[in-house]
C-alpha cells in the first residue's frame, strides 16, 4: 500500500505527458481532450495543494 | 492513452486520500470501518445501478469501455476492502474503499466526455467463448518453471480474464472487449523473446499503418486505436529515450495478437462445442485485482 501511494506524483506526471503525447485532432477529440486535461490539472492542483502523507 | 493514464492516478489517489482522512478516526475499531464501509456501500452500490443503464448510443466504443472497466472494478474492489479490513486490520480496507470510490468517480467522468462516435458502431458482442479459450491456455500454460518465473504476470492475466468475464456476464460488452485484449496481451507476455532491429523497424512500420488504418476506418474501431495508441507510447517517448525489451515485446504482441483478436471479435461468435460428458466446477476465491 505504501509503494502504490508513493506512486502518485510521477503517474500524475505520466498522465500529464501522455496526454500532451496523445492529443487528437478533431473538434470532439479536442473536447474530450480539454476535459481530460482540466481533470489532470485538477487532481495536479490537489496534489500540490494538500500532498500526499503516509499515515 | 492518456486516460488510461488518468484511471489509475484517480484510483489510486482517492485510496490515498480516504485512507488519510479516516484512518485517524477508524484506527483498530472494526464498528466504526463498518459504519463507513456501510455508507460508501450504499452509495456505490446506486451507482453501479444508474451506472448500468447508461446510454452508449452516441458514445465511441473506447470512451464506453474504459467506464464500464472502471465500473466493473468498483463494487469488487469495495467487497475487498471489507475482507482486507477483516483479515488484517481495519485501516487496511480504507485504501480499497476508496479506490472503489475513484474508480465508480472516473467511470463517471468518462462517461461524460464528449467524444461522440461520427462512423458506424463497433458490432459488439459477448466474448464468453473467447474467454473460456482463453482462460484454458492460460491455464495449460500454467507449468513450472514459468509459473514460478512469470507468476505477476500470471496473477495479472487472470484477474483480467475474471474482470472481463464479469463484464461479459453484466452485458458490459465494450468493456468486456476492451479487457479480453487486455488479457490476451497479458497473455502474449508470457513469451519472452525480444524483436530484433531488423523486427523492430518493421513493427514501427506496421504500427503506423494500423494506426492510419483505425483512424480511416468508417467502423468504430476506437478500442483497437487505444491498444494502438499505447504502442505508440512506448516507441515513441517524450523525452526521446528508446523503447524497453519489455516495450518492445508489448509492441509485437499488439500487432501480431491483440489485433487480430480484435478484429476476430467483432465478427460472429463461432459455434460452441457441448462438451460430451459432464464436468464439476471449482471455483477458488482470491482477491481480485493484485
Amino acid at each position: 500500500m505504501t509503494t502504490k501511494n508513493s506512486s502518485l506524483v510521477p503517474l500524475v506526471a505520466l498522465c500529464a505527458t501522455a496526454f500532451f503525447f496523445t492529443a487528437n485532432v478533431t473538434a470532439s477529440a479536442q473536447d474530450a481532450a480539454a476535459q481530460t486535461k482540466a481533470e489532470i490539472e485538477r487532481l495536479q492542483q490537489s496534489l500540490k495543494d494538500k500532498p500526499h502523507r503516509n499515515p | 492513452m492518456s486516460l488510461e493514464g488518468l484511471g489509475r492516478a484517480e484510483d489510486h489517489m482517492h485510496g490515498a486520500r480516504t485512507l488519510e482522512a479516516e484512518a485517524d478516526a477508524i484506527k483498530d475499531s472494526l464498528p466504526a470501518f463498518e459504519s463507513e464501509w456501510n455508507k460508501a456501500s450504499v452509495q456505490l452500490t446506486a451507482l453501479d445501478k444508474s451506472a448500468r443503464g447508461r446510454d452508449w448510443s452516441h458514445s465511441t466504443a473506447a470512451i464506453r469501455a474504459i467506464s464500464e472497466a472502471a465500473q466493473g472494478r468498483a463494487i469488487p474492489l469495495l467487497e475487498g476492502a471489507r475482507g482486507f479490513a477483516t483479515a488484517t486490520k481495519p485501516k487496511d480496507g480504507l485504501f480499497y474503499m476508496g479506490q472503489a470510490q475513484g474508480e465508480t468517480a472516473f467511470a463517471e467522468f468518462v462517461s461524460r466526455l464528449n467524444a461522440p462516435r461520427k462512423v458506424a458502431p463497433a458490432p459488439l458482442r459477448s466474448l464468453l467463448p473467447e474467454l473460456e479459450a482463453l482462460q484454458e491456455k492460460t491455464n495449460a500454460a500454467f507449468q513450472p518453471p514459468r509459473s514460478i518465473d512469470m507468476h505477476p504476470r500470471f496473477i495479472a492475466l487472470n484477474s483480467t480474464i475474471k474482470a472481463a468475464r464479469e463484464l461479459d456476464s453484466s452485458r458490459a460488452y465494450a468493456g468486456a472487449l476492451y479487457q479480453y485484449l487486455e488479457a490476451v496481451r497479458h497473455f502474449g507476455m508470457l513469451d519472452p523473446a525480444v524483436p530484433d532491429a531488423a523486427k523492430q523497424a518493421s513493427l514501427r512500420n506496421a504500427l503506423t499503418e494500423e494506426l492510419k488504418k483505425v483512424s480511416a476506418a468508417k467502423r468504430d474501431d476506437s478500442i483497437a486505436q487505444v491498444f494502438l495508441e499505447r504502442a505508440a507510447g512506448w516507441l515513441n517517448k517524450p523525452d526521446g529515450a528508446a523503447p524497453s525489451p519489455d516495450e518492445w515485446r508489448a509492441t509485437q504482441i499488439v500487432l501480431q495478437q491483440v489485433l487480430p483478436a480484435y478484429y476476430a471479435a467483432l465478427k460472429p461468435a463461432a459455434p460452441r462445442q457441448e462438451r460430451a460428458s459432464r464436468t464439476a466446477t471449482l471455483t477458488l476465491v482470491r482477491w481480485p485485482y493484485t
